[in-house]
């Protein structure tokens, strides 16, 4: 079990997220169906969270918060999670959703994970508007896949 | 009569007499609120406030109408009812003068209710036969020194999140075993004053 | 003797305790009662003081927008308030962006009245009402969608804007939800509501609604939504649904041809089989009373052998940068899932629509 600082765990977050979102972009470049391209395409420059809510705290905390430390038990959101979906080019819209819903979920345990360590009431704060904006993508993605457009 | 300065009943009630770390009174919510500061010293305040009022006010009743009309038997009852009311009316003045406080707070205020550390602060009155001046004084040391240990751990329990602490020691464990060691490195204070 | 006495006092005791905390609760807890100031002076409000704004606004028959029933767990009843109502709580923080914060946003379901308060609302939540009806006709238009038309019991009357919507109350096992649906009847129609819905598996609003039969009652609050229909007939309406968004569209239509019969329309449906197709003979038979009515079905899944479908295919946006022709005069209204919105809006705007002029729902 290691002792990392707030700032290691958004940057591992952060990576995750590029990864995410070059896996969409590289699907949509290799799809053989207009749909997943769409869809690809629309969430692989839809993945910037971190950065939002980073903006949401005055800057002098963000310094504060950054150097404060948590236990941290590695553990999902990284490049198996994403391995574990290496979808076909003929792979439909379902299943990319399927995937990024999966995505999501590990981003949100992740963030549950320091959000049950930490005392401070600045983390706390900037991981629950993280972690809202995570819930409230996985929503979204569920709203998209249960309207069947794509 | 029991004739020590209150500044001496004061001091020792903060340090050597504590009523948490001598005594262990008042565990539960030293417990349970010790997990963020800022919470700890909003419940050091408010437990300080009302083992103040509440030993006043029982004192006033103890021997001006429990004791002269001869049913001191009844005093752990009504104790327990004045100290119910006065933790309601704290809450109704934090509610309106500091609503941050009060969220923060959430249901521990009503949680003193059953702090046994405010209770037994009006039952030692008793037993050490102190003035109105000198219970005052106990309870207004007595709030102190238990706020002090409470904050005292919070900011340990900050410090702990970051260390290494084996499975079986995690949580309440490793927070008891650091209050034994705080209660006797207290100790070191009890040749300074006695009761 | 002794025993009787101790009752007593103890009877006494706990009299005068009780005596003293109502005194108190009179001086502490009692805020009296508080002015709540609306948009400058356009409305003024008595309310006793210790209830939540949500709850003083409701009370007043000022209906914000609430999803979970003021658990401050759906940051839909966002308000501006001016002054008093105390620090942002923590509870609110996530909802808010750092922007809103500073410019006084805050959720009514947290806000508790204390003081006076001055508050800024969006104009037509003014004229928000709650309405009791009951279930009219229900028809089953696919295999996921229903429409479901609602008599208006107390009030009688609804006036509603085309691209306005409605939150319908459904019970939930913890206290009644709301939830926001398009209407879908024209806004002529005004002892009438009508709401096309799609179940959402496992969702507790569409469920709801879906399984409701002739004669059932409903609640619901409306209108709510800021679109405005373009009053100007030469300006061409372009509505442009997928999925589950139909309901807005047909209401801008009806509307439209009740009003301005010659008016040009565009309407540009996008879903995936012939199974999800409805109202297109609907539509078809308006288009003929109506010529410069445009009806455009798109279905993006590959068409099966042997199918007689006489429509477009593929995604919608498609069909529309095909028919649209650059320059014109237009105002839009999109409905449909977040990528739709964006692929449509993409293709309008390199049409010459000015982004004030799109405007749309994402369900
Ligand atoms: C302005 C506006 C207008 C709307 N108009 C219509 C309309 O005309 N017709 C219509 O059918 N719906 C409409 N909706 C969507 C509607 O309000 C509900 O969100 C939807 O019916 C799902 O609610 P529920 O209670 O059934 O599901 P919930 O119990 O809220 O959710 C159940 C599950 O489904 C997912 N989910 C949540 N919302 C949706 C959604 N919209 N679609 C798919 N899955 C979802 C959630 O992740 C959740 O896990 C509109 C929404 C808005 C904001
Ligand atoms: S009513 Fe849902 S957040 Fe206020």
């Amino acid at each position: 079990m290691a002792i990392i600082t707030i700032k290691n765990v958004l940057e591992h977050a952060e990576q995750f997220e590029q990864m995410l979102a070059d896996y969409y972009a590289n699907l949509s470049e290799k799809t053989n169906r207009d749909g997943v391209r769409l869809l690809t395409d629309y969430m692989s420059r839809h993945r910037i969270h971190i950065e939002a809510a980073l903006e949401k705290i005055p800057a002098s905390q963000v310094k504060q918060i950054l150097s404060e430390r948590v236990r941290y038990e590695p553990q999902g959101a990284d490049i198996h999670t994403i391995e574990a979906f290496q979808l076909p080019p003929n792979a439909t819209a379902d299943q990319v959703l399927d995937a990024a819903i999966t995505f999501d979920e590990s981003l949100i345990t992740l963030y549950n994970q320091v959000l049950q360590q930490t005392n401070d009431e600045q983390i706390r704060l900037f991981f629950e508007s993280l972690l809202h904006a995570e819930e409230r993508d996985e929503i979204e993605l569920k709203k998209i896949k249960a309207m069947d457009y794509f | 009569m029991n004739e020590t300065s209150v500044l001496i009943i004061i001091i020792a009630s903060i340090f050597t007499a504590n009523i948490l770390l001598s005594n262990f009174l008042g565990m539960c919510s030293f417990l349970a609120c010790s997990r963020q500061l800022s919470t700890a010293i909003g419940l050091g305040i408010a437990v300080t406030f009302v083992l103040t009022g509440t030993t006043g006010l029982n004192y006033i009743i103890y021997y001006y109408l429990l004791k002269p009309i001869g049913v001191e038997f009844l005093s752990y009852i009504i104790f327990i009812a004045v100290i119910a009311a006065f933790v309601q009316f704290v809450e109704m003045f934090i509610e309106k003068f500091s609503p941050k406080l009060y969220y923060a707070l959430g249901i521990f205020l009503p949680l003193i209710t059953v702090n046994c550390a405010i209770l037994g602060a009006s039952l030692f009155m008793i037993i050490r036969k102190y003035s109105f001046i000198q219970s005052v004084g106990y309870g207004f040391g007595a709030g102190v020194g238990w706020a002090m240990a409470i904050i005292l751990i919070a900011g340990l329990r900050k410090k702990m999140g970051y260390s290494n602490i084996p499975q079986p020691f995690q949580g309440v464990a490793i927070t008891m075993i650091i209050t034994g060691i705080m209660a006797m490195a207290f100790m070191g204070f009890a040749g300074m004053v006695t009761m | 003797m002794s025993f009787i006495l101790a009752i007593s006092v103890l009877c006494g005791v706990f009299a005068v305790l009780a005596g003293v905390l109502i005194v108190a609760e009179k001086f502490l807890v009692n805020y009296g009662v508080c002015k709540i100031d609306i948009n400058a002076g356009e409305r003024e409000l008595e309310v006793d003081g210790g209830q939540t704004m949500l709850n003083a606004l409701i009370g007043e028959e000022i209906f914000i927008p609430s999803a979970c029933g003021g658990r401050g767990s759906c940051g839909y009843c966002k308000i501006t308030v001016l002054s008093g109502g105390g620090p942002v709580l923590p509870t609110e923080t996530p909802y808010l962006t750092r922007k809103e914060m500073r410019s006084g946003v805050r959720l009514a379901c947290q806000v508790k009245i204390r003081e006076d308060i001055t508050i800024k609302i969006p104009e037509e939540l003014l004229n928000v009402k709650l309405f009791s009806a009951t279930v009219k006709s229900t028809i089953t238009l696919t295999h996921d969608m229903k429409e479901i038309l609602f008599e208006l019991g107390e009030p009688t009357e609804i006036s509603q804007q085309p691209g306005q919507y409605a939150q319908v109350q459904a019970p939930s096992p913890e206290g009644p939800v709301f939830r926001a649906y398009s209407i879908s009847s024209p806004s002529y129609e005004t002892n009438t509501v009508e709401l096309i819905v799609r179940i959402v598996p496992g969702g507790i609003g569409s469920t709801y609604l879906h399984n409701l039969g002739v004669g059932d009652p409903v609640i619901f609050t409306g209108p709510y939504g800021e679109f405005r229909l373009n009053e100007d007939p030469a300006t061409e309406i372009v509505c442009v649904g997928g999925g589950s968004g139909m309901a807005p569209m047909k209401n801008i239509i009806y509307t439209i041809y009740d009003r301005w019969p010659d008016r040009t329309c565009w309407l540009f449906f996008g879903c995936r089989t012939t199974d999800d197709v409805f109202y297109l003979e609907e539509f078809r038979r308006l288009a003929e009373k109506h010529p410069n009515f445009h009806v455009i079905y798109g279905l993006s899944d590959p068409l099966p052998e042997g199918n007689d479908w006489d429509g477009e295919t593929g995604f919608i946006h498609i069909s529309a940068d095909k028919y649209l022709e650059p320059g014109i005069n237009r105002q839009a209204f999109l409905c449909g899932p977040p990528p739709m919105i964006e692929a449509v809006t993409r293709v309008l705007e390199e049409k010459g629509i000015k982004p004030s002029d799109i405007f749309y729902d994402k369900f």
